[in-house]
């Protein structure tokens, strides 16, 4: 059995509204990324991606975490989080500093203070900040760059997305992982793993919007430019559709989500106005016929009142003219029938469903759309362990050091 | 402890208000409330209770206890005959317009049906008109149970009372049968209608004080409850619920509760009033953002929409707490309808019908409510319980079986009936932060929020 502390091993853990997901995977020394397996519980005790019953949510994930130790024989210690809630909120930030040397040169000390700057930003009261996202650095007279270092210049300014939210609610579904005695190596806003997975570099360039559809939450990200500049999150998901569907229809909630799976539809395709759906009869329940038509509306007028409240916020900010890619959608309740076609009414630009995530390795998850954040999540991690590099010896002690101030600085 | 409440009532009714505000309580049921709150440490105006029946005075902690008819009675009591108790009081109105001398403000607080309410109030109130002061009644009606000639005793009483009073509101105590621990313990449903006639009491004596901080006249209360209600009388035009909330959302908190009280805990209310008067009582430090805000919040929770009056009061003792008073009442003349058109019955039908409890038995749903910083063991337990359930909801349903409607009327009329009650489209996100949008709750249904009028099932 393979040990997680091996830094060849990744672990990405998603704590959802209705799953729990462990994915587990291999860095090859040359940088790719090898799926193992995707260990997966059924989630209780969480609420709009957020916990409302410790003692239940963390039964979920830990019993996602021994699936995933026993379809991939990897012993988890350390994992990276995906995070998620109406509570997160987000900005973009300008910093900047003066290169007061005589030769004007930007070093990596420089840019290391502007992303320092940009740590401190001051976000409200009890709130920890999860991401700052770099946009783009700036160096004399707003000449926009990649990397500084090297130029010279008398100031360098840095644009950053600042992402933030409660610091007790983060801290709760951290505690959650932590006190089954694993660490939490880093975390990341849900929406931008599931951008990772589902935006090619060039998709991120060309302008694009994610909308991971959750079964609580509804998370989103638009990238501009190669770089983040807008996320939100809508506490409201899938659930609500049963919910819609359960108060609509008179029906028990279980009956609400088992009629969404199997029947549930946005448009009325192909079938005409009176048609029927019959509800078998089950324990508690007796056999019912409604109208197809009524469930297709109480789903639709939901689901398009999420992507209207998505699309009115970017156009808001005047972000449509800079999105040329188009709007992609993810997530477990975006496997809804009629969805795409929906989409492409609501939104301005061409909108696609993106089917799972390409990694190597295990292809049994790779057409699953629910996973897209937990897999992205394996991206962004990858990104990371990459740019740390592989730390020896005496530098290993000091970055688990810094680790741990880090991590004492955000949860 | 008596001795201590006291103190605090010599203390408020210094010069500091000019008006001599005073709450009356009536027969074994006005005298109750007036117990109740004075257990509750709510004590802090002057209360005068009055009976003909001497254990029931003896029994009480009120300051000031009137009895009637002693010597005709010698303190027996009328054993349910109003007509006696009239006559006693018509004996002894001397005594009772000397004990009530310099009173500006009376609220009396009085349960219909018995003998000694019925009877005595009437006549107090004339002592009161005589002496020029202002006349508040709230009055409780008999439960079911207690047989059909209370209800005829308090039919024909809220009659005299609308004669003699400026303001007349009336509570049914059916309506509180529905709690779970009035199923098992009548006194447990009597206690919470104290509770709650007391608190209504205290709000309005603060709002009608010279010293509120947004204050109310004695039109708008009378604008409120309305000044006829036909010859018959009608024997429910108020309901009423009671919160208070402290700490971070408050505002929100206690609008909540309000509306989550028993008297609110089917569609009833929202069918059969007319009118709203909120009432908000905090401490010293509340401001005009939080009344605002606790304004904004009902706004957006009320399940209908009223022509609503507002007051606002400061009460050192709240610190940071507020305190919400939701009086819905229906001011207009005529018959209470039944819920959905079930056409002109007999006085006596409708009243069975009107009546919930009787019908169904919903099943409790678990809330936690803590009301006041200082509640007794005993109080949670009983203010636990004084939320609607979830299947309070299936009540109006349950009566559309029983009527002849068409078929368009009755998918039509499950529509009209979801909207009514904010908590119980909760559900599934009951303890999970409300997704606010837009001063929208997306929590709720988009085709209830939309409006949209939907076919569900074809008729089998």
């Amino acid at each position: 059995m393979f040990s997680n502390r091996d830094p060849h091993i990744i672990v990405a853990v998603e704590v959802g509204t209705h799953k729990v997901c462990a994915a587990v995977a291999e860095l090859s020394p040359d940088g790719s990324l090898m799926l193992l397996g995707v260990g997966e519980s059924s989630a209780s005790g969480v609420r709009k991606g957020e916990v409302i019953d410790f003692q239940l949510a963390q039964q979920s994930i830990s019993q996602a975490l021994l699936d995933a130790e026993t379809k991939t024989e990897v012993q988890v210690q350390e994992v990276y989080l995906s995070l998620t809630g109406s509570h997160i909120e987000s900005r973009s930030v300008m910093v900047r500093t003066g290169i007061e040397e005589d030769d004007h040169l930007i070093t990596t000390d420089h840019v290391a203070e502007l992303q320092d700057q940009a740590q401190h930003q001051v976000i409200p009261r009890d709130h920890a900040v999860i991401h700052e996202l770099l946009q783009r650095y700036y160096s004399d007279h707003q000449t926009p760059c990649d990397d500084p270092v090297g130029l010279s210049s008398q100031i360098l300014e840095g644009s950053y997305h600042l992402v933030y939210g409660l610091q007790t609610r983060l801290e709760t579904t951290v505690r959650c992982i932590q006190e089954l005695g694993i660490e939490v190596k880093s975390c990341a806003l849900a929406s931008y793993a599931s951008a990772q997975a589902a935006l090619t570099t060039a998709r991120k360039k060309a302008g694009a919007v994610v909308i991971d559809m959750g079964a609580g939450v509804t998370d989103y990200l638009v990238y501009v430019d190669g770089a983040v500049e807008l996320t939100g999150v809508l506490g409201v998901g899938g659930d609500h559709m049963t919910q819609d569907l359960s108060l609509g229809l008179k029906i028990p909630y279980a009956r609400a989500e088992k009629l969404k799976i199997e029947h549930g539809d946005l448009a009325m395709d192909g079938f005409a106005s009176d048609t029927t759906i019959e509800l078998a009869r089950e324990i508690n329940f007796d056999e019912r016929l409604i109208y197809r038509e009524a469930m297709t509306e109480i789903m639709r007028v939901r689901q398009e009142e999420i992507m209207q409240l998505i699309e009115e916020d970017i156009r808001d900010r005047g972000l449509w003219p800079h999105i040329t890619s188009g709007v992609y959608l993810t997530g477990g309740s975006s496997q809804v029938r009629g969805l795409e076609k929906l989409a492409r009414q609501v939104f301005p630009v061409p909108a696609h469903l993106v089917n799972g995530c390409t990694l190597e390795g295990e292809q049994t998850y790779s057409q699953r759309p629910d996973l897209g954040t937990v897999l992205g999540l394996l991206r962004y991690a990858q990104q990371l362990e990459l740019k740390n590099g592989r730390p020896r010896g005496w530098d290993k002690v000091r970055r688990s050091l810094r680790a741990v101030f880090e991590s004492m600085r955000l949860f | 402890m008596i001795q201590l409440r006291n103190d605090a009532l010599q203390m408020n009714s210094g010069p500091s208000s000019c008006r001599r505000v005073t709450l009356i309580g009536v027969g074994t049921a006005g005298v109750n409330v007036l117990d109740q709150m004075v257990l509750d440490g709510l004590a802090s105006l002057e209360m005068i209770a009055f009976d003909t029946d001497k254990q029931v005075l003896s029994g009480s902690v009120v300051q000031s206890k009137i009895l009637i008819g002693m010597k005709t009675t010698r303190g027996l009591g009328v054993g349910g005959d109003h007509d006696f108790a009239r006559e006693l009081a018509e004996q002894d109105a001397d005594r009772i317009r000397e004990i009530l001398e310099g009173v500006d403000l009376a609220i009396v607080i009085t349960g219909l049906g018995g003998g000694s309410g019925t009877g005595l109030t009437p006549e107090i109130l004339k002592v009161l008109r005589a002496i020029e002061a202002s006349t508040i009644v709230l009055a409780v009606t008999p439960f079911s149970f207690e047989g059909k000639r209370r209800l005829d005793q308090a039919k024909a009483g809220t009659v005299k009372l609308r004669e003699g009073a400026d303001v007349v509101l009336i509570f049914a105590n059916e309506r509180l049968s529905r709690i779970p621990e009035a199923q098992h313990n009548v006194r447990e449903g009597f206690r919470a209608m104290n509770r709650i006639l007391g608190d209504t009491a205290q709000s309005i004596s603060r709002l009608l004080a010279t010293r509120a901080l947004m204050q109310l006249s004695l039109s708008d209360m009378q604008t409120l409850a309305g000044r006829q209600h036909g010859e018959e009388g009608v024997l429910e035009n108020c309901w009423v619920g009671v919160a208070s909330a402290t700490g971070i959302d408050r505002q929100r908190k206690v609008v909540e509760k309000a509306l989550a009280g028993p008297l609110f805990s089917d569609a009833h209310v929202w069918k059969n009033g007319d009118r709203i008067l909120a009432s908000v009582v905090g401490g010293p430090e509340m401001s005009v953002a939080d009344f605002q805000r606790v304004m904004q919040v009902l706004q957006r929770e009320l399940p209908v929409e009223f022509p609503m009056v507002a007051g606002a009061a400061v009460d050192e003792s709240m610190k940071d707490g507020i305190m919400l008073t939701l009086l819905v009442a229906r001011s207009t003349e005529g018959q209470i309808t039944r819920e959905h058109g079930g056409g002109k019955e007999s006085r006596e039908e409708k009243l069975s019908d009107e009546m919930p409890g009787l019908a169904s038995k919903p099943e409790p749903e678990k809330v936690s409510a803590p009301v006041r910083g200082k509640t007794s063991k005993e109080e949670l337990e009983v203010l636990a319980t004084t939320r609607s359930s979830a299947e309070g909801e299936e009540k109006p349903r349950a009566r559309r079986g029983r009527g002849k409607e068409g078929r368009e009327q009755r998918y039509f009329t499950e529509q009209e009936e979801l909207p009514l009650d904010n908590k119980v489209l909760r559900g599934r996100f009951e303890k999970a932060v409300p997704t606010m949008f837009n001063g929208q709750n997306l929590d709720q249904p988009t085709f209830l929020r939309l409006k949209m009028k939907l076919r569900i099932s074809p008729e089998s």
